[in-house]
């Protein structure tokens, strides 16, 4: 290639490269309100490796970003307690709330509140007397099949005030648990959690990576436990249901088969799957649908899911979609299909404690981990530098033009993030790179060292390396693109970005590192010095 | 190095990866891996505080650093050794999960503490934050926590890496040969089992996914290194030319010239975990470090059990060869005579 050629190309590359690191990884203001993320911080991040601007960012510095956020990374953590099971800050609040009634009615002393006032003191009483104190819990007392709702309970107390829990209880609390942690592994998420906190209350730990919107109804929805029911009405209070022929023993099962998450062209919907009289049913009650009626899908109390009828439903499988994220169109279809199919449990559960947590790893282990790549990457360059002299020019565009494009993909691919096994996969592929290159520029040395010419050289050296390098970035894109399709979590992350970073390490090394190679050495006058490359000295006879 | 390779030696390793595979699976069903990284069971006392505290001062100190000093002095008097964070109380809100920063837990976990010890040490924080009326409202309680494993990521991992190492390996069959595809197998699942199984052994504390990543980081490293060993194979045979070559030979000659490259592979990709994890956060190091045996064992695998796995079959195909050969020049022959006459 011409020499103003190979200008022209490379302070373009150059320009592009200049362009491209700006946006990775610079941060910056401009004008008085309005503030850039670099790429690299803007990257979605998993539980442990969250970052964000929150407590570094100074004054209006980061305010006017258009979705309001100032981190990434993280999670939720959200505790549930079951029916009849109350933390001691619920507890507390409820008897101070009903001490205070009582005070307040004492203190106004009107004889017409005398009768509310006996009413508060019992209630107040009662509701002292109906909780029993173990470990940092308060349990109600009570049978758990009482009819009386308020009489139900989940323990009773012994000799000295042991409680001891129902058997019932305890049955109905474990199909719970089972229940989330199936609904928890369902949804697929990196670095999910289940806790039993306390015997008798569970904990649930979700990455942020599962979306900024509707992550309570995510929550909410894996909290959500009782029967399935379907039901049709203009509100939830006149909904009614399916009526069940008694004679045959008939189960909603027999009209509702299953409900599961599907993606419609991107759009997140559940898909719930009728038999042929639950289509017949529901074509029924929405024969003269308006808009005005809906179709509600109970789990225990709650409406998981209200569709609007506003016409005739005539579908053996019927997709509702809506402002759905995809974690939370999951949630809601577990929520219903672990209810119809899972193991029964008739468990109230309500949502408590709610926190946002930062970076599990700390809040400096992202830059941490940047800073262990930039140091592995200088050390490649060094190594380079020292081995091939200019021709490390080469390499270092090559490296460039690896690493800018591969922090482009892990932003841009929704099923992408920065996570540690991105940092491992990521310098694996810059590895890859960094051998293919040496292994090529090898192959040149020892062409140019046996009395051929440079362009010979590297011709040939390309020629006999082509295979080679091909079989190993094929055999690795492989085994990583296979992983990807059937494992899940971490090792499908780890396994997407080294097919990536394989693909592009193989097009680097054997297209355009050539290319580099070929314009960058147009301006050396003595090529072999450019390469430090050198010939054999022959012994004279 | 094909000192390392004799009969009796292969015969010393296979018992060893034997003894370790197997010991590991038992282990792994029997206790399963450590996950103390993950911290399975702990403990820890929450102090939970408002507005008044976050925006409130004592004296001339902030009122949370003031509170949080309060604590841990309680804790040191107590003898309790803990890990503190701090979580932001967050409220559900149309459908999101917001926090205002106004409500703060700072969560003090133990590792080894009683439950006694713990109540007591909840009910001695707080007693000594009554004294304070900017702590009115500030709560404390402790809890227990117990994790229960997700498995599904688990077992769907290592059907993910088997099947990736199937197909990559029937690319090396098309490519290098049936022995070669064959050996490479069975050395990629030699070192995602490996590598699995010395976690399993040696009770290393990771996090409960991490022994599946680290089966998979092997696997890839297997399947880079066995590679680089096929190519070595090829260029053997290539360069004995029309000579018949013995596998054995193939093997030695392949194993002499690929040695320092494998190694140097397997070097680099340490390498590369140890810069991470030493540069790295703790928790990063934990998870990264171990890393390590996968990026080491193909090494091993590769050049003193692969090689040799490989020779059997390539002698058997070599055999079955011949002999068709053989049988095509008897017909040959025999056409001859029959032409002949």
């Amino acid at each position: 290639m011409g020499k103003v050629k190979s200008a022209l190309y490379l302070t373009l590359v150059t320009i592009l490269l200049a362009g491209l690191c700006l946006m990775c990884t610079v941060s910056f203001n401009y004008g008085d309100f309005k503030g850039f993320r670099s790429i690299l911080l803007s990257t979605e991040k998993d539980a442990l490796l969250g970052n964000g601007f929150s407590g570094e960012a100074t004054a209006g510095e980061y305010e006017m970003l258009t979705d309001g956020s100032t981190y990434v990374g993280g999670g939720y953590s959200v505790v549930y307690y079951p029916e009849g099971v109350l933390s001691q800050d619920a507890y507390e609040s409820e008897l101070e709330r009903r001490q205070a009634l009582c005070d307040s009615l004492t203190a106004a002393g009107n004889e017409a509140d005398g009768d509310e006032l006996a009413k508060a003191q019992k209630d107040l009483k009662d509701y002292e007397e109906n909780y029993a104190k173990k470990g940092s819990l308060y349990f109600r007392v009570g049978a758990y099949d009482a009819e009386d709702a308020e009489k139900k309970g989940v323990c009773s107390l012994g000799e000295g005030n042991a409680v001891t829990f129902d058997e019932k209880f305890e049955a109905a609390f474990q199909a719970a648990v089972c229940q989330l942690q199936t609904r928890v592994t369902e949804l697929g998420l990196e670095d999910a959690r289940v806790e039993v906190r306390d015997t008798y209350s569970v904990s649930v730990f979700l990455p942020a990576l599962m979306g900024t919107q509707g992550q309570g109804n995510v929550m909410t929805d894996l909290g959500t436990f009782g029967a399935f029911d379907l039901k049709y009405g203009s509100s939830e209070d006149s909904a009614t249901g399916i009526a069940f022929d008694a004679d045959k023993n008939e189960t909603i099962r027999d009209y509702v088969k299953s409900a599961y998450y599907v993606s419609n062209g991107g759009t997140p919907s559940v898909a719930i799957s009728f038999t042929k009289a639950g289509r017949e049913a529901v074509k029924n009650w929405t024969a003269e649908a308006s808009g005005s009626t809906y179709l509600y899908f109970y789990v225990g109390d709650r409406s998981v899911i209200t569709l609007t009828a506003s016409q005739q439903i005539d579908q053996s499988t019927l997709y509702i979609s809506g402002s759905y994220t995809a974690p939370w169109a999951k949630s809601a279809a577990l929520a219903i299909d672990t209810a119809l199919n899972g193991q029964a449990t008739d468990l109230a559960f309500s949502v408590g404690e709610v926190y946002v947590q930062e970076a599990l790893f700390g809040g400096l282990a992202f830059t941490l981990c940047c800073i262990a790549c930039a140091v592995l990457f200088v050390a490649m360059l060094i190594g380079m530098f020292v081995r091939y002299h200019l021709l490390g020019f080469v390499y270092l565009y090559s490296l460039l033009i690896y690493l800018f494009p591969m922090i482009l993909l892990v932003w841009g691919i929704p099923v992408l993030h920065l996570g540690i096994e991105t940092f491992l996969a990521v310098a694996f592929g810059a590895l890859l790179l960094t051998a293919s290159t040496a292994y090529t520029y090898e192959g040149a040395r020892k062409e140019y060292a046996q009395g051929k010419t440079i362009v010979t050289s590297v011709k040939g050296s390309y020629k006999k390396c082509f295979w080679p390098v091909f079989d190993l970035h094929i055999v690795l894109a492989l085994i990583s693109f296979v992983t990807y399709f059937i494992a899940m979590g971490e090792l499908a992350v780890f396994a997407f970005t080294m097919g990536l970073a394989t693909v592009l390490s193989g097009l680097i090394s054997l297209a355009v590192g050539r290319f580099d190679w070929a314009c960058m050495m147009s301006f050396a006058k003595d090529k072999g010095k450019f390469c430090n490359f050198k010939r054999e000295e022959l012994e004279d006879e | 190095m094909n000192k390392l390779r004799s009969n009796k030696l292969f015969a010393l390793f296979v018992a060893l990866s034997s003894v370790i595979i197997i010991a590991g699976i038992v282990l792994y069903a029997v206790l399963g891996f450590n996950n103390a990284q993950d911290k399975p069971a702990t403990k820890y006392i929450d102090v939970t505080y408002g507005a008044a505290v976050v925006n409130g001062t004592v004296g001339e100190e902030d009122a949370p650093a003031y509170l949080e000093k309060s604590a841990e002095e309680v804790l040191s008097t107590a003898g309790l050794s803990f890990e503190k964070d701090h979580l932001d109380v967050g409220a559900i809100t149309s459908g999101n999960i917001g926090a205002s920063g106004q409500q703060v837990t700072v969560r003090y976990s133990f590792a080894n503490a009683t439950d006694d010890a713990l109540e007591a040490a909840a009910g001695d924080i707080a007693k000594a934050l009554a004294s304070q009326p900017a702590f009115a409202d500030v709560t404390v309680a402790w809890h227990t926590a117990e994790s229960l494993a997700l498995t599904k990521a688990a077992w769907r991992g290592a059907i993910a890496l088997a099947v990736g190492a199937v197909v990559a390996l029937i690319y090396v069959t098309v490519r290098f040969g049936v022995s070669c595809g064959v050996a490479g197998l069975v050395v990629c699942c030699h070192d995602a089992l490996f590598t699995a199984a010395i976690f399993a052994i040696a009770r290393i504390p990771v996090f409960g996914f991490a022994p599946l990543l680290y089966a998979g980081v092997a696997a890839f490293a297997s399947a880079a290194v066995w590679t680089v060993v096929c190519i070595k194979l090829r260029s053997a045979w290539k360069a004995a030319g029309s000579e018949e070559i013995k596998a054995d030979a193939l093997a030695d000659t392949a194993a002499a010239s690929s040695w320092k490259l494998v190694l140097c592979i397997a070097g680099a990709l340490a390498a590369v975990v140890l810069v991470l994890g030493l540069v790295a956060a703790a928790g990063t190091r934990a998870l990264v470090l171990p890393a390590i045996v996968g990026c080491l064992v193909p090494a091993y695998s590769s050049l003193l059990i692969g090689l040799k796995v490989f020779e059997p079959i390539r002698k058997a195909f070599d055999k079955k060869r011949a002999s068709k050969k053989g049988g095509y020049v008897r017909k040959k022959k025999k056409a001859e005579l029959e032409a002949e006459e």
